[in-house]
This record gives structure tokens, sequence and C-alpha cells, in this order.
């Protein structure tokens, strides 16, 4: 027996005595999650991240689908700027609480229903989703007004003296909608509008 | 002296129908304030509007709405008395309206079609006197329209002209 070991090959640790207990790059980097000294706070940390970004999803979801609560979507300043004063959210509420009522009569109680009937049928027919009533001539825009010699005679003078521009487009369009309801007649050749009545003239609607 | 004129213009305002005052306003005016606006530019000879003018953009709209409205009346004309304004109105307003070949073409063959008209003839085969006047006036003016495109047009609108002619 030989003092010391010999072998034919060398053990690594001889040539680097701290490689039994390093390990390599590869390794060290796998296991960097198990030896981290802060993974329990970067863990919290994520945890509480996801769960409020969760909760801002959710959110939204809410006001699209219309079942958010009534201040969702709404930042403080945005709250004191808007006119939702406290008579309004109380209307708000006692609107939203009009329709379970108001199912509530039909699926129970039937004789009380013909009752209110009798007693209060706008409350019965009220809904509160067709409050607000909307204009459809506001959604087309613009006026609507009769072409007669008055407005011409005032196109003209702007048009003389100022050299407007907007009038004349005013009167271009005005032109132009003449011109397509004069065309757009059942031909039968041009019509003569010189010889129509000045009454039908004077009523076109721009 | 002045004053019968001027209860005379009155009584021919008055007489004149809404749309025959309207077309009035419209193609004696609309000339002006654009010639007002964006006045011409001779460049190399020729008239032209300026394009760096920051009122182009405004009076484009203006023109092709104008020129299509008249379009339409010239395929659909009221009265020989209107295709006469019409004709000699916009006629002013041919150079800025030269980067426009579509509407060009199109107003070249209206004109062109208004020009090649024969007269009309009465039930006794002969020509009515005034409707011969009138008629010779319109060809006229459609005459001076084109041969003001082939003045300030370039190479491409002469030939449109030619061969509008031409077909």
């Amino acid at each position: 027996m030989t003092r010391g070991r010999t072998s034919k090959f060398p053990k690594k640790s001889a040539k680097n005595p701290l490689g039994q207990i390093t390990e390599p790059g590869e390794i060290q980097k796998r296991n960097k999650d198990k030896y981290d000294k802060n993974k329990v706070r970067n863990d919290a940390r994520k945890a509480a991240a996801r769960a409020i970004v969760l909760d801002e999803i959710a959110q939204k979801k809410a006001i699209e689908d219309g079942k958010g609560a009534l201040f969702d979507g709404m930042t403080m300043e945005q709250f004191l700027r808007s006119d939702l004063g406290d008579s309004q959210v109380s209307q708000i509420q006692e609107e939203e609480s009009h329709k379970p009522m108001q199912g509530q009569l039909l699926d129970g109680n039937s004789s009380f229903y013909e009752f209110m009937k009798h007693i209060d049928q706008d409350f019965l027919e009220l809904d509160p989703d067709g409050l607000e009533c909307v204009n459809d001539e506001d959604k087309m825009g613009g006026l609507r007004f009769e072409l007669n010699m008055d407005i011409l005679s005032i196109w003209e003078k702007q048009l003389v003296e100022e050299k407007s521009l907007q009038t004349t487009k005013q009167i271009l369009v005005a032109l132009k909608n003449r011109i397509v309801q004069a065309t757009g007649q059942p031909s039968y050749g041009a019509p003569d509008l010189s010889c129509m009545h000045p009454i039908h003239l004077s009523n076109v609607s721009i | 002296m002045e004053r019968p004129i001027y209860l005379v213009c009155i009584l021919f305002t008055c007489l004149m129908s809404v749309f025959d005052h309207l077309l009035q306003i419209a193609f004696q005016n609309t000339p002006e304030v654009v010639q007002y606006h964006l006045p011409l530019v001779k460049k190399d000879g020729k008239l032209q509007a300026s394009p760096q003018e920051a009122k182009l953009a405004q009076i484009i709209p203006i023109l092709k709405s104008f020129f299509r409205s008249t379009l339409l009346l010239l395929r659909n004309p009221p009265s020989p008395n209107t295709t006469l304004i019409i004709l000699s109105q916009t006629e002013k307003l041919i150079p800025y309206i030269t980067g426009f070949r579509k509407l060009m073409k199109q107003l070249i063959s209206s004109i062109l079609d208004i020009w090649s008209q024969t007269d009309d003839f009465g039930p006794d085969g002969e020509t009515s006197k005034p409707n011969s006047e009138m008629q010779k006036h319109i060809k006229m003016a459609a005459f001076l329209w084109v041969k003001r495109v082939m003045l300030v047009g370039d190479r491409s609108l002469k030939q449109i002209c030619l061969k509008a002619c031409i077909s």
C-alpha cells in the first residue's frame, strides 16, 4: 500500500480545491430561486400585483357590462367635477330600485298589481331607461329652414360686400340640393323650373 | 329717369322664381369670390392659381361642389338663358380646375354636346328666330369655353379636347 492515493485519473478537486463545493454556472442559475434571500418578499409582491391587475380587469368588465357600481371608473377629481349631486344619486338609486319592485308586483300579487293599475298607472309604466328623450333632429345636426327671397337677398349682400366664403358654401349647398331634387323627378326631359309657381319653390327646405 | 328703371328691377326680381334667383346669385358671384380670395398668377406665360396659398384648401371643395352642380345643370338645362349664364361664368374659373382631370373630361364632353346641338325647328320646318339667336349665343359660349381650356390647359387637356371634338 502506498501512501497517499495514486490514481491514473487525478481528481478534479486536485486542480480546483473548491470544485466539489461550488456548482457550475448553469446549475447556479437554475437554483437561483431556491437560494434567493429575497424569495419570500418577491413572491408576496408578485401575488399582490397580480391581484390588483385582476381586480382592475374585473372592474372594467363590470363597467362594460353595465353591472358596475355607480362610481366605477371615476377618480375623485372626476367625481367632484361631475354634476352628480346627492339628489341625483338618490334619484338614480330610486329608479334602480323601481324595476325589481315592479317585477315583484307582476310576479307576486296579481290582485295588488291590478289595484295599482287603477290607482297609479304611471308608476307601472315608468321606464327609467326611457327617461332621456333624444331629439332626432339634433342627431342630424344643422338647421332646416325655408329658402325665400329674404334669405337670398341677405346672402347676395354678404357675397357682394364681404366676399364671404361661408356664405358661398351655403349657397352652393342650397343649389346642389335644389338641383338634385329637381333632376331626381321622373324625367320627361328637363323640368322647366322657371315656370314653377314661386310658392312651391319658396317652400324648399335645405 | 332712374326711378322707373329701379321699379322695373324690383318688379323683375319679384317675378323671378326663388330657384332662378339662387342660380343667378351662385353663378354671378362665386367666380368673383374665388378670384378675390385666390387671385391668378402668371407663370410661364399661363394663368395659374398659386398652389402654396393657404386658402386653396378652403376653396377646392367649393370649386368641386360648384362644378358638380354645373355638370348636373348642363345635362338638364332649365332654360337657354340659364345655360348661357352658366357657360359664361364658369369660363372664368377654368384655370382653377385644370388639375381635376375627371371633372374636366365630363365638363368638356357635356359642353361639346351642347355645342353640337342642332337648332330647334318649328312646326313649319323653319327655325324660330328667338330660338336660333339664343342657340347661336349658346354655341358661341360653348366654343369659347373649350377654347379657354385649350389655351390654359396642358398637353393632356388639349388631347382630351381634341379627342372629344373628333368623336
